[in-house]
């Protein structure tokens, strides 16, 4: 789930976890009551300061999504199916954020994305 | 906040070539600090001032709440330290080795000792002067951390390391931090692997600080611009211009720090054209930072040392 | 601490303060191992034989004393001394130490040549008008040892940079010398000869070190 991490990306270190663990939330691949890693393993694991895991940690905590229980860790929390909904559509706008800035940058239009995504749809079936 | 290291007005002249200049740093308690800066910056000497080795010219130094060098012997019992070259005697064996250090320090942890010597996967019996490079940097770093320090100083403790020790260490840096409250002053010219543990950095650049500041804040404020449109006489923008190169005419890339999105507004006022914002990474963002520098000091100078430092 | 430096340090002497316990045990043995039945011959062979020891101790204890103190420092030295620098110890203390070590080591030697000295002298019948003197040469030695030892001590501690003030004043002390006996040359050389006598050197290193004697 963590692999890829940026540390070179201006996207704060902090972000890039809270988002990867939104994501998997988002999806079902962390079920409600799940343990997420011990800030010391995961700190450990990807060699990052512990303080950017909690920071991670308490920003979810603040939007809902995990509870931290002191002394036992941090679990995923109860995440009714609106809010999921919410939270595929956020990243799914992202994406298409990132696509489109992407695409501009490399001067092609619109028209030629929607082209594009067409026929890779297509080829798809 | 307090302050694990304080140090203000640092002047230390360490021979007619270098000499530290004003230095001066905060470094907060419990966090991870890391001192950045070129071979030959002055990181060093501003080390061996903390740890009393040196005495300065001019300034304070506070460390751990004591003043240095007055009572380096008491504050030194609580700061483990990892040199830039090893220093441990080469004709002792590991396991004599890891007994002399202890023998010092009353906090010594010997369950800690054997389990990073486990994981080090340290044999106690081969002799110092024998070891790797790697198992040497892990062996000092096991020293350093069994101490259980209130403060640790690393002056490039990767240096010279293979990747997969380097890894090891690391690990073991960041598992001892996420234990305990401990304050890591970490120096490197290695900038990844700055920009993954630390929460702040201090830059120095020919004896002086030359930026200090969070990491997060330090890095989303430096990009690069695509610019065109510069017209002749620029007046002074809201961000710091670190370097310009012109592409062809009226089009020009800039290294800028302290970017911020609204600072395009004044671009589209003085009638530039913003074509791409393109972040950097904090090692490009030092480099512009040096450069910077080295344009200042010398306006002829070529950046050969500069793509010495970012390889 | 204590402990741990004298062990580390023991480990850098040994094999020079084994060599030389084996060297002044030698000497002890040698320097009355003559043949007792002729009496005439015995005399002057023996006579001659206390004189070449009383040369080997003056050796051993010059060689003796540089060996020990050598041994407490160089290894610091190799590492410019970052590592005794970031230990929190006192630098007197640590100094103290290493030279409380060494001086140990100068002991052991010291105890290996009174029991040499010891054995040695049980061999032999001591000729009548001549007496045997074990522990006063021993603690002469002894006394002279810890002089030896205490002067490179203190010059293998400081810093290179003092070391080169020290050999520079010494060059510069023989060739002013060697060119001409000028006044300079005289200045120096009783100024120097000042300080040998007048911290008692003179009276440790000069005299008879013979194990029998009148």
């Amino acid at each position: 789930m963590f692999e890829h991490l940026d540390p070179r990306s201006p996207i704060p270190l902090y972000e890039q976890i809270a988002h990867r663990l939104r994501v998997a939330i988002a999806a079902g691949e962390l079920a409600a009551g799940a343990g997420l890693p011990s800030v010391r393993k995961l700190a450990t694991d990807l060699r990052i300061n512990p303080a950017t895991v909690v920071q991670a940690y308490r920003e979810l905590e603040s939007e809902g999504l995990v509870e931290m229980r002191q002394g036992s860790g941090t679990f995923v929390g109860e995440v009714g199916a609106p809010r999921r909904a919410r939270e595929r559509a956020t990243e799914a706008r992202r994406l298409v954020r990132e696509l489109l800035a992407s695409g501009a940058r490399k001067g092609l239009s619109l028209a030629e994305l929607r082209v594009a995504i067409d026929a890779e749809l297509d080829g798809k079936r | 906040m307090t302050s694990a290291i304080e140090v203000s007005g640092l002047q230390y002249r360490a021979g007619p070539g270098f000499s530290l200049t004003g230095v001066s740093l905060a470094v907060p308690t419990g966090s991870i600090y890391g001192f950045l800066g070129p071979n030959g910056s002055g990181k060093t000497t501003t080390i061996r001032l903390l740890l009393g080795h040196l005495r300065a010219d001019a300034g304070t130094i506070q460390v751990l709440g004591e003043s240095v060098p007055k009572n380096a012997e008491r504050v030194l019992a609580r700061i483990g330290y990892v040199p830039e070259r090893p220093h441990l005697y080469g004709t002792l064996r590991v396991e004599e080795a890891i007994q002399y250090h202890a023998s010092f320090y009353p906090t010594w942890d010997a369950g800690l000792a054997a389990e990073l010597q486990r994981a080090f996967r340290l044999n106690g019996a081969m002799v110092l002067s024998r070891l790797s490079k790697g198992e040497l940097g892990k062996l000092m770093m096991l020293l350093a951390l069994s101490q259980r320090p209130e403060l640790l100083v690393l002056d490039e403790p990767t240096d010279g390391l293979d990747p997969a020790a380097r890894r090891e260490v690391l690990s073991a840096l960041v598992e001892f931090v996420a234990q305990r409250t401990a304050t890591v002053f970490i120096s490197s010219h290695l900038v990844h692997e700055l920009e993954r543990i630390c929460d702040r950095v201090a830059i120095l650049d020919g004896g002086r600080v030359v930026s200090e500041l969070p990491i997060d804040i330090l890095k989303s404020g430096m990009k690069r611009l695509r610019v065109a449109g510069v017209p002749r006489m620029l007046p002074a923008p809201p961000f710091t211009i670190l370097t310009r190169d012109l592409e062809v005419a009226g089009s020009e890339t800039w290294a800028v720090q302290n970017w911020q999105t609204q600072h395009a507004e004044w671009l589209l006022e003085n009638g530039i054209t913003l074509r791409e914002v393109i972040d950097l990474d904090l090692e490009e963002g030092f480099v512009a930072l040096l450069q910077s520098r080295a344009v200042l000091a010398q306006p002829a100078s070529d950046s050969s040392d500069f793509a010495r430092l970012s390889t | 601490m204590f402990g741990q430096m004298l062990s580390v340090q023991w480990k850098w002497s040994r094999w020079s303060v084994l060599l030389l316990s084996l060297a002044v045990i030698v000497v002890a043995i040698w320097s009355i191992s003559v043949d007792l039945q002729n009496s005439l011959e015995m005399q002057s062979g023996l006579a001659q034989r206390l004189e070449a020891a009383n040369g080997w101790y003056h050796t051993l204890v010059w060689v003796g004393g540089f060996l020990l103190a050598m041994h407490a420092w160089r290894t610091d030295h190799a590492g410019r001394h970052v590592y005794a620098l970031s230990l929190p110890i006192p630098r007197h203390r640590f100094v103290l130490y290493r030279y409380v070590s060494g001086l140990l080591f100068a002991g052991l030697i010291v105890l290996t040549l009174w029991l040499a000295a010891l054995v040695a002298t049980s061999m032999i019948e001591v000729p009548p008008g001549l007496n045997a003197y074990p522990t006063g040469l021993a603690l002469r030695i002894g006394v002279a040892l810890l002089a030896t030892y205490a002067l490179f001590f203190a010059v293998w501690s400081a810093t290179p940079r003092t070391g080169y003030y020290v050999a520079g004043i010494l060059i510069l002390f023989v060739v002013v010398n060697s060119l001409s006996p000028t006044p300079v040359g005289n200045v120096l050389q009783s100024g120097l000869s000042a300080l040998w006598s007048g911290l008692g050197f003179e009276h440790i290193m000069t005299g008879r070190w013979f194990l029998i004697d009148v």
